[in-house]
């Protein structure tokens, strides 16, 4: 790899990669638990939200972390102390094997993996095991619960994740990220290239069946039974304090921005923007901002989704995934593929 | 995994220090190490939670091996099928009956020296079928895919932008220019595949093909009874 036309050794190139991803991940996170859920969940429930720490409350995050920081790290008596003390990481690991596929330019990416599309869904499947890791190791009953639930609801919600894909697979004929973008970018609507063609465009349901999964995956609400407050006090986090629940706090955010960037590559184009030639080097510098962009906009949905919509009931919940959105997503792959023969 | 083992063990005394893929074979030798560390914990930990726990880093440590040799397919379909799944399962279906902490005085361990003398036998059978079948095949990792392509020509407007600079390719954009294959082959991997008509023959693909044309009774055969065991399922679920 050569940046600014000097040549990188191995270490270099990986120490690199790893702030990269660090920032890929860490950055988006923070900017939507400030933007979105301390300030927009604000405005939504008419009240001003943190003002005390810095302009408008801008430091507040700061603050938040600093607290955690200081707490005590405790772990309840009966706990299985190591798988206690390791699930928080099994699922932050998850969130930073995701974003390494997700391509931020022409040459900006991670790893280019022919599989791309498909590594990802498989890797974000890992976070299941860290969440009935934490759910078991509590020795709580709650915790356990909690735990059960929501490995129940990310099983039934990856179905219709990755089946909401392989419409846009069939599209764009590849599972590569990379040529997913430009698929997009050099696509034409009838014979007119202007703004190439989004996927959104010709896949909006399965951009719809997509957003929906994403949030139940996120245990987003209206999604959020696993640590449904009022029935299982934080369910598989109850036991958890201090820098380890900062973890699952991060997590949490961490995955919806990359989870964001993920459905930005797949149906908004991801670093390509209309009227740019996809092979200019200047996506290599603008390239992470666009997509910066598509992420703030993607996350947007999820959080007014969230903001906005009670909780569903257990049963409400595995309805909607295998009556409504499975058949959805498959009646989609059969329009897709029938269309792409026909086309 | 037994296989890039074999490789280095009976062509390892061959092998110039170029041609040594060391940063390959490091992590090999970790993943490698860190598998037979969990796999032997997993028998032997009284605890049944920790023994899936220990199954998942053997699962992903097969998943790390695939994708090192090249085949992130197998290597994703490893972490879906395995991981994401069916020791899901097992920690689901644990959790919801006997998810003891601490040490389980129950968990059977009579019968281990069957067990060592069944896993012994297997480990002479495949290691026989692997030296047997990979006797002189060498592993090359990280080699770029193949791409096919027959010499035709292009409008240039139709070329990615890179191709047209690195071919020196000059006139009005909508001229039609013949690429040969010297010049495809005078190009970058990465841009072969870009030009039009070239086609890309990765695992994926070769996957794809295998699947869908020689083995597509099997896949079919397999299509079915998974769906008789799906409805199966259904139909047990709801007897009462």
């Amino acid at each position: 790899m050569t940046v600014l036309s000097i040549e990188l050794a191995y270490w270099q190139q990986t120490t690199l990669r790893v702030l990269g991803g660090a920032v890929a991940v860490l950055l988006p996170a923070g900017t939507l638990v400030y933007i979105y859920l301390f300030k927009l969940m604000s405005f939504v429930q008419s009240r001003l939200g943190p003002m005390e720490a810095g302009p408008a409350g801008s430091l507040q995050l700061v603050a938040e972390v600093g607290k955690a920081f200081q707490k005590e790290d405790i772990f309840p008596r009966k706990a299985d102390r190591i798988v206690f003390a390791a699930a928080p990481f099994v699922v932050l690991m998850s969130t930073f094997l995701l974003v390494l596929v997700v391509p931020f330019g022409p040459d900006a990416w991670f790893v280019d993996l022919d599989t791309g599309v498909f590594f990802a869904l498989a890797v974000s499947s890992v976070s299941v095991i860290g969440i009935l890791m934490a759910g078991w190791a509590s020795a709580n009953k709650y915790s356990l619960l909690g735990g059960l639930r929501a490995a129940g609801q990310l099983i039934a919600y990856e179905l219709p994740l990755v089946l909401a894909v392989m419409g846009v697979v069939i599209q764009a004929g590849t599972l590569n990220m990379q040529d997913i973008v430009l698929a997009q970018a050099e696509g034409e609507i009838f014979g007119w290239g202007g703004i190439g063609n989004p996927f959104i465009l010709t896949q909006f349901l399965g951009f719809a069946i997509f957003l929906v999964a994403m949030q139940a995956e996120l245990t987003q609400p209206p999604f959020d039974m696993p640590v449904a407050e009022s029935e299982l006090v934080s369910g598989y986090m109850t036991e958890y304090s201090g820098i380890r629940f900062l973890l699952f706090f991060i997590g949490e955010f961490a995955t919806a921005g990359v989870f964001s960037m993920v459905a930005a590559t797949l149906f908004l184009g991801g670093w390509w923007v209309p009227g740019i030639d996809p092979d200019s080097n200047l996506f290599n510098v603008i390239g992470p901002i666009v997509m910066f962009a598509k992420v703030m906009l993607v996350t947007l949905l999820i959080f007014w989704f969230r903001f906005t919509y009670p909780r569903f009931r257990e049963d409400q919940l595995q309805r909607l995934a295998w009556k409504v959105l499975i058949p959805l997503s498959l009646l989609n792959i059969v329009i897709t593929g029938v269309l792409k023969v026909a086309f | 995994m037994s296989a890039a083992a074999l490789v280095l063990a009976e062509t390892g005394d061959r092998l110039t220090r170029a041609e040594f893929d060391i940063p390959e074979n490091v992590a090999f030798a970790i993943i490698a190490g860190l598998m037979l560390f969990s796999a032997v914990k997993m028998v032997t930990t009284s605890n049944v939670v920790h023994a899936a726990l220990y199954l998942v880093i053997v699962l992903a440590g097969v998943a790390a091996l695939f994708i090192l040799v090249g085949s992130d397919f197998v290597g994703a379909t490893q972490i879906l099928v395995y991981i994401g799944a069916i020791v899901v399962l097992f920690l689901f279906g644990i959790m919801l009956t006997r998810a003891r902490l601490g040490d389980d005085e129950t968990v059977e361990s009579e019968r281990r020296t069957m067990g060592v003398v069944v896993g012994l036998l297997l480990f002479v059978v495949m290691a026989f079928a692997l030296i047997d079948g990979y006797e002189n095949t060498e592993i090359v990792f990280s080699e770029p895919n193949p791409v096919a392509y027959e010499p035709q020509s292009h409008q240039i407007d139709d070329l990615p932008t890179p191709v047209v600079d690195a071919l020196g390719i000059v006139g009005p954009s909508s001229d039609e220019v013949l690429i040969d294959t010297p010049e495809f082959e005078s190009l970058p991997p990465e841009l072969q595949r870009r030009v039009p008509g070239a086609e890309v023959f990765g695992n994926n693909k070769e996957i794809a093909d295998s699947i869908f044309s020689q083995y597509i009774v099997a896949f079919e055969a397999v299509s079915v009874l998974l769906l008789a065991a799906l409805i199966g399922a259904v139909v047990v679920a709801r007897k009462e």
